[in-house]
C-alpha cells in the first residue's frame, strides 16, 4: 500500500532533471537507483517541482489540476501518489524518531544520507534503517584480517550489540592488515583489544568479547544463539568439515543469516547465506566447485595478504551484514562474490539453486541425520 | 490449465499504473561513475 507523506519532498540525493522530449531523469546516473519518467505533458515535472516540502499531497494535486486543463483532479492525485510510492520522495514533515539520541543523529547523519540515496522503499522517516541497526545483535567470529575490519565497520555504522570472538593473540606480522591493533598491543588477546578499540570508536554500541576457540558445529550453534546475524571471519579448521560448513549448518538450524569472507592471494571473496532464502553455503560452494576443471588445485595456501585485500574482504562482509539487517540493498542470500585484485575490473558473482537433498535448504523434507 | 484469477487493485494503485511509468535504467544506460565523488 502506498505510504502517504504529509509533506512530500524530493530527496536531495535524487534531484530530477529534464532531458530532451520531456523525459525526466531522477536518481542521477547510478545503476539500481536512476530511473526515467516519460512526461510529454509536463505533469510529472510540475508535480516534482511542487514536492518541495511545503505542500501536502492534496494541495499538490489541486495545484496540478488547476494548472493543466486536461488533468482531472483524480489523475493528478494519482500522479502524486505514484511519485510518493517511487522511493524518490521523503516526508519533510517527519519528526526524528525516539530511540536515537541527539548525539546519534549527529554521528549517523552521513549514514542517513547514504541510505536515503540507496533505499527506494517509501518510509515514515529516513532513520528507519539506522534504528534497525541499533536494535540488532551481531557476532564477529575471527578478528584477523577480515574480522578486524568487520568489527570496526559494524561499530562505526551503529550495530547495537557486537560480540567479538577470537582465541588468538596479536603478532607483529598481523599489523600489515589488521586495522584494530598497534605495536603496543602485540602479545595481547585480539578479542580484548578489538572490543576495547571499537568501544572507543562508538560508545553508543554494546560490545562484548570472548577468547574462545570454536571446536565444532555445536560450539558455533551455541555462539549464534540469540543473535540476528553472524560475520564469519575465521578460516580454521579447514578441510571437508571446515568452519564454513559448521556455520552453514548451525546458522540454518538456528535461522540466523550469515556472511563470510576472506581471500586467497589476490582473490577476495564474500558470501551471504540465509536459507531458505537462497541456497546455503554448502549448496553454492559445491556448485561453484563443480564448474572447475577436475584436478585443478585452487587453494594454493600461503600467507599472501595485504592491508587492502583484507580491508576489501572485511568491508564486503560488513556491507553484507548491514544488508542482511536492513534489507538495503537486497543482500541476495545464496550468493558468492569475488574481486580479483590481480586484474582491474575482474569481479564475479555466483549464484546457484538449493540442491534437492540439502538439509539446510529443505529442513522439513531432508532425512540427513546430523546428530 | 492455469487458474484464472481476477485481481482487484486498490483504486490509487490502478490509477498509478495508467498515469505514470517510472522505468529503472538498465546497467548499459548508466556510466557507473560520478564526477562529484569525494572522500571525506
Amino acid at each position: 500500500m502506498t505510504r502517504r507523506h504529509r509533506m512530500p519532498k524530493v530527496k536531495p540525493e535524487h534531484r530530477p532533471h529534464r532531458l530532451d522530449g520531456g523525459t525526466i531523469r531522477i536518481g542521477g546516473d547510478t545503476y539500481g537507483i536512476a530511473a526515467e519518467i516519460h512526461d510529454p505533458e509536463g505533469w510529472v515535472w510540475a508535480a516534482l517541482q511542487l514536492m518541495n516540502g511545503t505542500h501536502d499531497p492534496d494541495t499538490i494535486a489541486t495545484l496540478l489540476s488547476e494548472r493543466f486543463a486536461d488533468l482531472p483532479l483524480t489523475r493528478a492525485a494519482a500522479v502524486v501518489s505514484a511519485l510518493m510510492a517511487s522511493g524518490y520522495i521523503e516526508d519533510a514533515a517527519a519528526a526524528n524518531p525516539s530511540g536515537l539520541s541527539a548525539r546519534e543523529f549527529d554521528r549517523y547523519s552521513r549514514s542517513r544520507a547514504f541510505f536515503r540515496r540507496v533505499d527506494l522503499t517509501p518510509r515514515e522517516h529516513d532513520w528507519e534503517l539506522q534504528l534497525k541497526l541499533k536494535r540488532s545483535r551481531a557476532v564477529v567470529l575471527g578478528l584477523g584480517g577480515t574480522g578486524s575490519h568487520v568489527a570496526w565497520a559494524l561499530a562505526a555504522v551503529g550495530v547495537g550489540e557486537i560480540h567479538c570472538v577470537d582465541h588468538d593473540r596479536i603478532e607483529l606480522s598481523n599489523l600489515n592488515r589488521q586495522i584494530l591493533y598497534t605495536e603496543d598491543d602485540i602479545g595481547q588477546f585480539k578479542a580484548d583489544v578489538a572490543a576495547n578499540r571499537i568501544s572507543r570508536v562508538n560508545s553508543d554500541v554494546t560490545v562484548t568479547r570472548s577468547r574462545r576457540r570454536i571446536e565444532n558445529e555445536s560450539d558455533l550453534a551455541r555462539l549464534v544463539e540469540g543473535y540476528d546475524v553472524l560475520a564469519l571471519c575465521a578460516d580454521e579448521p579447514r578441510g571437508p568439515e571446515n568452519i564454513k560448513v559448521w556455520a552453514s549448518r548451525a546458522c540454518a538450524a538456528a535461522g540466523v543469516p550469515w556472511a563470510g569472507g576472506g581471500y586467497s592471494g589476490p582473490v577476495v571473496t564474500c558470501g551471504v547465506f540465509a536459507p531458505p532464502r537462497g541456497a546455503c553455503y554448502e549448496c553454492v560452494s559445491a556448485q561453484a566447485v563443480a564448474k572447475r576443471r577436475p584436478g585443478i588445485e585452487v587453494d594454493l595456501g600461503g600467507p599472501g595478504v595485504i592491508a587492502f585485500s583484507a580491508g576489501i574482504s572485511g568491508q564486503m562482509v560488513a556491507q553484507s551484514v548491514v544488508s542482511l539487517i536492513t534489507g538495503v540493498p537486497d543482500p541476495m542470500p545464496g550468493t558468492l562474490r569475488a574481486m580479483n585484485l590481480a586484474v582491474l575490473g575482474d569481479h564475479d558473482v555466483f549464484r546457484a539453486p538449493p540442491r534437492a537433498d540439502c538439509a539446510n535448504c529443505h529442513p522439513l523434507t531432508s532425512s540427513r541425520d546430523r546428530s | 490449465m492455469a487458474e484464472e484469477r481476477e485481481t482487484h487493485p486498490v483504486p490509487d494503485e490502478a490509477e498509478e499504473l495508467q498515469v505514470i511509468s517510472i522505468r529503472k535504467l538498465d546497467k548499459i544506460e548508466t556510466t557507473g561513475f560520478d564526477s562529484n565523488s569525494h572522500g571525506q
